[in-house]
């Protein structure tokens, strides 16, 4: 058993400490992934205080099937995801817009790879499920098969939604950098 | 693998999670596919531009305090059984209060025959007091009752204390013994230790 995990147990059995030590080691990735979704850092930190309170209520639950990040990214992407279907701002499909296929320009995504403005601007132009598979692919490292379980769909799924979002990303940097350059 | 398959995992083999035969495949894809190594190389700049973007302050110190904060207050949190004594004391107040005002209303003592508080009882038999420990859940006292055939008439006292009386087709060594070799009972004594 990983030390997360350890902790984790002892959280299921009430000790608090061990609840501040895993709130110390992921605190700052599933913050900052709940930011990425949300934009706004005080309902972030909002969140980020709901995950580990489910966190300390239902650490008994956790069978073990996969890392203790893995399941409470979970938490946290169900809590976004239900803060965005309050508010109406949700794209549940997982529909790919028709497009033109011509491929991005490989160069000019590097270009505009090296931006942050541009990443951001690109990342938002994906469909939440999308964004979000690269979100924690680029972010945190996590395999498909782990994406597969914080959006708890079939790693098929998830391969399909990379596929899509990693093509409308380099076809949004081509174009960014296309933009700025003067002809 | 087809092209499409190894473009699905391009992402994968930038964050270097890819592995086994997926790996080596993709690989051997890219060996001979310069458009997808230019792929793969724009995936690996974003990535790197992704995380060296400082997501600013977290809630840190702040955001444990606050979760302490509201674990120490949380009601509905996972707690050992020991911890939940208070509940059973108010509980217990409650009864007791119903108890007094159906006397009050009935005209009813309490004493007579049809009221019967088991751990006011003196002549129902020898008792057994025993202290559990801290971190039991109910769950699991409850298992060691069913298995020891006892159940409890008395606690817990002040001092977390209960008193347990063996059920009639159970003798009092029986329940005992059995109290005695478990794991989650600290302490035993008879009433005639």
């Amino acid at each position: 058993m990983d030390q997360q995990a350890l902790l984790l147990a002892r959280v299921a059995k009430g000790d608090k400490q061990a609840l501040a030590a895993l709130y110390n080691a992921l605190e700052r990735p599933v913050y900052r992934f709940i930011l990425s979704r949300l934009n706004d850092p005080f309902e972030s930190a909002d969140v980020l205080h709901d995950v580990f309170i489910d966190v300390w209520r239902s650490a008994g639950a956790f069978e073990g099937r996969s890392k203790v990040q893995t399941w409470i990214f979970g938490i946290a992407y169900r809590k976004v995801i239900d803060l965005h279907r309050k508010r109406g701002r949700l794209q549940v499909t997982d529909d790919i817009p028709e497009q033109t296929d011509d491929g991005p320009d490989a160069e000019a995504c590097l270009i505009a790879g090296q931006e942050a403005a541009h990443v951001r601007y690109c990342l938002d132009t994906l469909k939440d499920n999308q964004r979000i598979a690269i979100t924690l692919a680029f972010y945190e490292d996590m395999t498909y098969g782990e994406i597969a379980e914080v959006q708890g769909v079939p790693e098929g799924t998830v391969k399909t939604r990379v596929f899509h979002a990693k093509k409308l990303l380099l076809r949004c940097l081509s174009s960014r950098v296309s933009r700025t350059v003067p002809a | 693998m087809t092209r499409d398959e190894v473009q699905a995992l391009l992402p994968f083999l930038a964050n270097g999670t890819l592995e086994g035969a997926e790996r080596e495949e993709a690989e051997q894809m890219l060996d001979a596919d310069p458009d997808l190594r230019a792929e793969l190389h724009a995936l690996q700049t974003v990535r790197a531009t992704l995380r060296a973007e400082d997501p600013g302050h977290s809630p840190g110190e702040i955001g444990l305090a606050r979760l302490m904060r509201e674990v120490g207050k949380d009601g509905t949190a996972r707690r050992p059984f020991w911890q939940s004594v208070h509940t059973w004391q108010s509980v217990a107040a409650a009864l007791l209060v119903a108890l007094l005002l159906q006397a009050l209303f009935t005209g009813t003592d309490p004493g007579e025959d049809g009221y019967e508080l088991a751990g006011a009882d003196p002549e129902a038999g020898p008792a057994i007091t025993v202290a559990i420990r801290p971190d039991t859940t109910e769950a699991a006292f409850r298992d060691l009752l069913l298995r020891a055939g006892a159940e409890i008439v008395g606690g817990p006292s002040a001092l977390g204390l209960y008193e347990l009386r063996p059920l009639n087709d159970v003798t009092i060594e029986e329940a005992r013994r059995i109290l005695e070799t478990s794991d989650i009972v600290e302490d035993v004594t008879g009433s005639g230790d």
